[in-house]
């Protein structure tokens, strides 16, 4: 066998039985342990739980620290620690929510406790924003709740919980105190608070802030719109804003991206870290407490001291075709998705003669693995994910010359081997700070001037190098026999156009995102290929589709409030859908 | 490039050499074709025939050069068709229809004009002399009325008919077909075939691959081949003793 197809293999075999092995060991030790087990979802209520806890029982987070909730992969060991432990408590939103009902299927729901249930019934907190522990005075109004669950599964200890929850209520309203006070070194008219998601919302109500935006508003999604990106940039605008925070969960995310792109083009600061669920042992925040307090001390120095803003817009227009182009960020994010589109349908257009088009999905994922790989590595994400790419691009067209598997079957044999060596690792160190889902959508709104310069240059350079051997190309998708007896290097044009798919895939995935980037290689040639009947036509055709649905995506996602690559791909398959409608009706004709 | 092949034959070289060849396609299996030797000549309308997988398409690719053999030698006009890519120009290929990738976005036009690619600017542009080519090779093909169909939309007939069009456009030295007849109606093989005979009497060589063949009466030699040569002579000669009386027809 050849080392390209046992390189996977390898690593697969070396990757699986580390957890398998580390959840016997878990299971085998906690058997003998003393003591009240609690385990909760995230690390800031961990903090909070033990404190009412003490020394009678051991509450653990799943989640570590460091490490966001929404790159959490489940493994053997913690399913066995929620399955062993005496009570499981979760708050019950996003991505967090999802953990909660994992657990309440394999406990069969006892001792499992979801707290946005009294938090709602009290007033405390919504689904749409369940950070109520930002408010140290709301954490005081559920003590009572949290006492009586631990003294549900272990009643001798209710007079301690009670002791427990009596002394920490009186540390929250010192710590409350303390807020207040430090706060008052902010200048009144600069407590004004611009976040990823809204984290701060309870802090703010508290503590006399306002809340003047954030990028996505409900827990648990990750699609920015152009309307909301831009209405953000407004309304920092508008409100003379100087600062904008970054949430430590969000340090490695696209959403951080999109908060950085828009602050730059405000010409204000951007902040780090406001800890929201996450702790950092690391720098110093071990604890609830020593988390707010960073926190206030970060919002203290940073608004008291920051610059007014030197941000302004490229022009003034509310005339509608011009309106969602007054930032040059939209201007960047609308410019790398027509190209990486355009770049995409005409490298498509021959991937879809050659039977090829599904290839577009499995080198996304190869170059997903790629990108996995080079974050623990420390590598760069382009070259990491380009180098899987590549790997995949080769490996399927070695396997398939090597065996009599059809093209279809080697492709996805290879796609879900590279999207299991990304879940693999991922679960095996516990998450990571990048979320696979935010590089999955990245987004036209946090394209950054590098980002866009080299989307420029690598679509065009596509676009030119395919145009240059396109006739060739042609011949050799539509009759490789024929090409190689007329004298074509039929093998040189394989491989171009596997290095094109490649270069052109993981171009466009860093800009525009995954599902775009597959999409864009398929559906506007599918359209194409229906509505032409010359070669030049076809591309024309597929190219023109690409671009026009790009544009639209923009106008769709500034208007309609809507994710703009999945608008795109949406104008892109109505056409299809027309195109094949029209089909049908010429032959019933 | 014609003249430069008129020379080599004038000087009584023949167009094409086999000379023991022998060709495997994998290390463990049996040769497709082994020790094949024979010479072909410009003018000539040479039958290749014999079984199915009896070595007929092996022996075609070798000559292009699509397949390197483990011994012997094959010179076309020459030289090495494996090493020498300019050569393969000279010939005419017309490989099996089922070898064509229909289901793409092309014209019976289009893929006439394939043949002139070589000679194709632009994208897919054409020069007026290479638009007078297509036409005049569309013409005598009788697909005038069919020029802007879709391959998806024409007939296996209409099909092959389009490939031999291809290859009278590249204004080869010689033809190597493919099964050429397999599964067509008799108006096109007929059509096929007149102009065949006609590229032969220009001076052209024809190499046909069938298994099955109706009219014989152009046939100059056939070489019966399965896996070894079996036989190889005048038609009436040959066929009759290998006891292929199918083979004769009309």
């Amino acid at each position: 066998m050849d080392w390209r197809i046992l390189l996977p293999l390898l690593l697969l075999a070396l990757a699986v039985p580390f957890p398998a092995l580390a959840g016997y060991e878990a299971r085998a030790s906690s058997g003998g342990g003393e003591g009240l087990q609690v385990v909760v979802t995230i690390p800031v209520l961990a903090d909070i739980v033990s404190r009412i806890a003490g020394e009678r029982a051991h509450v653990e987070s799943l989640v570590e620290p460091g490490i966001s909730v929404a790159t959490y992969e489940l493994t053997p060991r913690d399913s066995a620690r929620i399955e062993e432990a005496d009570l499981f408590i979760y708050v019950g939103y996003g991505s967090e929510e999802v953990l909660g009902e994992y657990a309440r299927s394999i406990r069969e729901g006892a001792g499992v406790v979801r707290l946005l249930d009294v938090l709602e019934e009290r007033g405390l907190a919504t689904e749409d924003n369940p950070y109520f522990w930002v408010d140290p005075l709301r954490i005081v109004e559920v003590l009572d709740y949290l006492v009586g669950v631990l003294s549900e599964v272990d009643p001798q200890g209710r007079g301690y919980y009670e002791a427990n929850a009596a002394e920490l209520s009186k540390a929250l309203m010192e710590l409350d105190e303390w807020i207040r006070e430090r706060v008052e070194a902010i200048p009144e008219d600069q407590r004004l608070l611009v976040t990823v998601r809204d984290t701060m919302r309870y802090y703010a109500e508290r503590y006399g802030f306002e809340v003047v935006g954030y990028v996505v508003a409900r827990p648990g999604t990750y699609e920015p719109t152009a309307k909301s990106v831009t209405g953000l940039l407004d309304a920092i605008l508008e409100r003379g804003v100087r600062v904008a925070f970054i949430e430590y969960e969000e340090a490695g995310t696209t959403l951080r991206e999109v908060i950085e792109i828009i602050s730059e083009e405000a010409g204000i600061e951007t902040v780090g870290f406001l800890y929201i669920e996450s702790l950092a042992p690391q720098l110093g925040v071990s604890t609830y407490e020593e988390m707010m307090r960073a926190n206030t001390e970060l919002l203290v120095e940073s608004l008291s001291l920051a610059e007014a803003s030197g941000g302004r817009r490229l022009y003034e227009s509310s005339f509608f075709l011009l309106e969602p182009f007054r930032y040059d960020f939209m201007v960047r994010g609308t410019l790398a998705l027509i190209l990486a589109m355009a770049a995409c349908s005409l490298v498509g257009a021959f991937a879809v003669i050659r039977g090829w088009a599904i290839f577009g999905d499995a080198l996304a994922h190869g170059a997903l693995a790629g990108l996995v790989v080079a974050y623990f590595i420390g590598a760069s994400y382009y070259l990491g994910a380009l180098a899987a790419g590549l790997f995949v691009a080769l490996s399927v067209s070695s396997v398939e010359r090597r065996t009599r598997l059809r093209a279809d079957v080697v492709i996805a044999v290879t796609f879900v081997t590279m999207l299991s060596i990304s879940i693999v690792l991922l679960s095996r160190s516990g998450g990571a700070t990048i979320s696979i889902e935010d590089v999955l959508f990245a987004d036209v709104t946090a394209v950054s001037p590098e980002m866009m310069a080299r989307t420029a240059v690598l679509s065009l350079a596509v676009i030119a190098f395919t145009l240059a051997i396109g006739r060739h190309l042609l011949v050799y998708v539509v009759d490789p026999t024929i090409a190689a007896a007329m004298g074509v290097r039929t093998g040189l044009l394989h491989y171009s156009l596997l290095g094109l798919l490649a270069l052109t895939i993981v171009t466009a995935f860093f800009a525009i995102g995954y599902v775009p980037t597959i999409a864009a290689m398929m559906v506007p040639p599918a359209a194409a290929f229906i509505l032409s009947r010359r070669p030049t036509e076809f591309i024309l055709k597929s190219v023109s589709i690409a671009i026009g649905s790009a544009i639209a995506g923009v106008y769709a996602s500034y208007y309609l409030d809507v994710n703009a690559g999945a608008s795109a791909i949406l104008f892109s398959a109505g056409i299809f859908a027309l195109a094949v409608a029209a089909k049908k009706s010429l032959n019933a004709r | 490039m014609l003249g430069e092949a008129k020379l080599a034959v004038a000087s009584g070289e023949p167009a094409c050499v086999m000379d023991g060849v022998t060709v495997r396609y994998s290390p463990g299996l049996p040769p497709a074709v082994e020790g094949v030797s024979f010479r072909l000549g410009l003018g000539e309308m040479v039958l290749l025939a014999g079984p199915n997988g009896g070595g007929k398409s092996t022996i075609l690719k070798a000559l292009i050069g699509l397949v390197r053999p483990e011994s012997g030698r094959v010179l076309v006009l020459g030289r090495d068709p494996v090493r020498d890519v300019g050569v393969r120009r000279l010939i005419g290929y017309v490989p099996q229809i089922s070898e064509l990738n229909i289901h793409a976005p092309l014209t019976l036009w289009d893929l006439v004009s394939m043949g002139r690619r070589p000679r194709l600017g632009g994208l897919f542009r054409l020069s007026r002399e290479d638009e007078e080519a297509v036409e005049e090779a569309v013409r005598l093909v009788g697909l005038s009325d069919k020029a802007f169909l879709k391959l998806s939309e024409l007939s296996g007939g209409m099909l092959a008919r389009a490939l031999i069009a291809r290859a009278f456009v590249q204004d080869p030295v010689m033809y190597f077909l493919d099964e050429p007849f397999e599964s067509i109606d008799a108006q096109s093989e007929s059509i096929i075939m007149e102009l065949l005979v006609r590229e032969k009497r220009r001076g052209k060589l024809v190499l046909i691959a069938e298994h099955h063949m109706g009219d014989l009466g152009a046939v100059d030699r056939v070489i019966y081949v399965n896996r070894r040569i079996i036989a190889q002579g005048r038609p009436e000669e040959v066929l009759p003793r290998l006891g292929v009386p199918g083979m004769v027809g009309g």
